[in-house]
């Protein structure tokens, strides 16, 4: 799962976002909402997960309940946008 | 005595001899005074001088000279210049490179700055955001006014928690700036005390940059004006952060303990992560603001 699966699978949690990088170059950043008011950078999210496949049951096996993200998938299965 | 004038014939001048009046001969000579004297008489010549006279360059003043500028540029064009250069087209080149007492330009005021301004319906200015190649975003033209903010009226203090996963198990001290942290806290895997001495509507973002989540918490640490007040309040109790997730939490109810009656100065933030689970790479950094 690259990035751009990433970017249209979740597509309703993401937002573009202009954040300053390190020297303060602003820079358009997606971010995506992951509930509980948390939001994690998309390019981060590929680093974890970018080997998992689209599914519910393969992005779980990788968090393995150490990443925190259960409770994020759980709410993509129940919307219908994790099979 | 009598005088007595003859004429040629010798004659004497009298009432029934005058002299003559006329000298047709002379006449013929001088040239009658009138609009267009005879060729090759006096006048006549002194009216073809005149007529063809031409002046000679020279340096006597000779008085007032008009130039007709009834229509500038073509009957008579005259061409002026300012400091060697050649004003043309009715554009008049101006220098306002600043010399000299460069204070004028801290007195120049844009319009509008305390009033507002009329409203711009022309072309008016399009900012945004200042992207990595210059450019501004999020708007169109992209080629608009690029801006970028920096700084604000907030202190703001970073504090890393580098290494965080060398914590599994309790840490020997958890004692920072002179203080001892909460009974509760020191089973944390890591704990820190923000000073927010005069600060108040405090906020702090958190951001996990490990790649396993990490559980945060934060109490607002105060001195009790009674013995029986809490001289913590838990501002956030215990909840994960996933890996890679920012939070940011404000602590809007307690606006002003830094200066209020509780004597408000320190927060306390603490992090823990899951015994046996090891992180490989980032951190977790705790950015604190407030007033």
């Amino acid at each position: 799962m690259d990035k751009e699966n990433v970017l249209t699978i979740f597509d309703k949690y993401i937002t573009n976002n202009i954040i300053p990088d390190s020297t303060g170059q602003l820079n358009d950043v997606a971010i995506m909402g992951i509930g509980n008011e948390q939001t994690v950078n998309v390019d981060f999210f590929v680093s974890i997960f970018g080997d998992a496949e689209a599914t519910y049951d393969s992005l779980c096996s990788i968090d393995a309940g150490e990443k925190g993200y259960k409770d994020f998938f759980d709410l993509c299965k129940t919307e219908g946008i994790l099979v | 005595m009598n005088v007595i004038i003859n004429d040629e014939a010798s004659k004497p001048i009298t009432s029934a001899n005058p002299l003559p009046v006329t000298d047709s001969t002379a006449q013929a000579l001088i040239g009658e005074a009138q609009a267009t004297p005879t060729a090759n008489t006096v006048l006549g010549r002194l009216k073809a001088l005149l007529t063809g006279i031409v002046l000679a360059a020279g340096t006597n003043l000779i008085g007032k000279v008009g130039i007709d500028q009834t229509t500038p540029g073509t009957t008579n064009k005259v061409v002026a210049d300012i400091n060697g250069v050649t004003l043309v087209s009715g554009k008049v080149p101006v220098d306002l490179t600043l010399t000299g007492d460069t204070s004028l330009a801290a007195s120049v005021e844009a319009q509008g700055k305390d009033t507002e301004a009329a409203d711009v319906t022309g072309k008016p200015v399009t900012i945004g955001y200042k992207n990595a190649t210059g450019k501004a975003t999020g708007v169109t033209p992209t080629n608009a006014l690029p801006v970028a903010l920096y700084g604000s009226k907030y202190k703001q203090h970073t504090f890393n928690f580098d290494n965080i996963y060398a914590f599994n198990a309790l840490p020997a001290s958890v004692g920072f700036f002179g203080e001892t942290a909460s009974t509760e806290f020191l089973s944390w895997a890591g704990v820190t005390l923000l000073d927010i001495t005069h600060l108040s509507n405090i906020s702090f973002e958190v951001k996990n940059t490990l790649d396993i989540a990490v559980t945060i918490s934060a109490a607002l640490q105060r001195t009790p004006i009674l013995s029986s007040e809490a001289a913590y309040l838990t501002l956030v109790a215990p909840e994960v952060l996933a890996a890679g997730a920012t939070k940011t939490y404000t602590s809007a109810s307690y606006a002003g303990l830094g200066n209020g009656n509780y004597g408000g100065h320190g927060l306390y933030v603490a992090v823990q992560k899951l015994i046996n689970v090891q992180a490989t790479s980032g951190a977790v950094r705790i950015i604190m603001s407030g007033k």
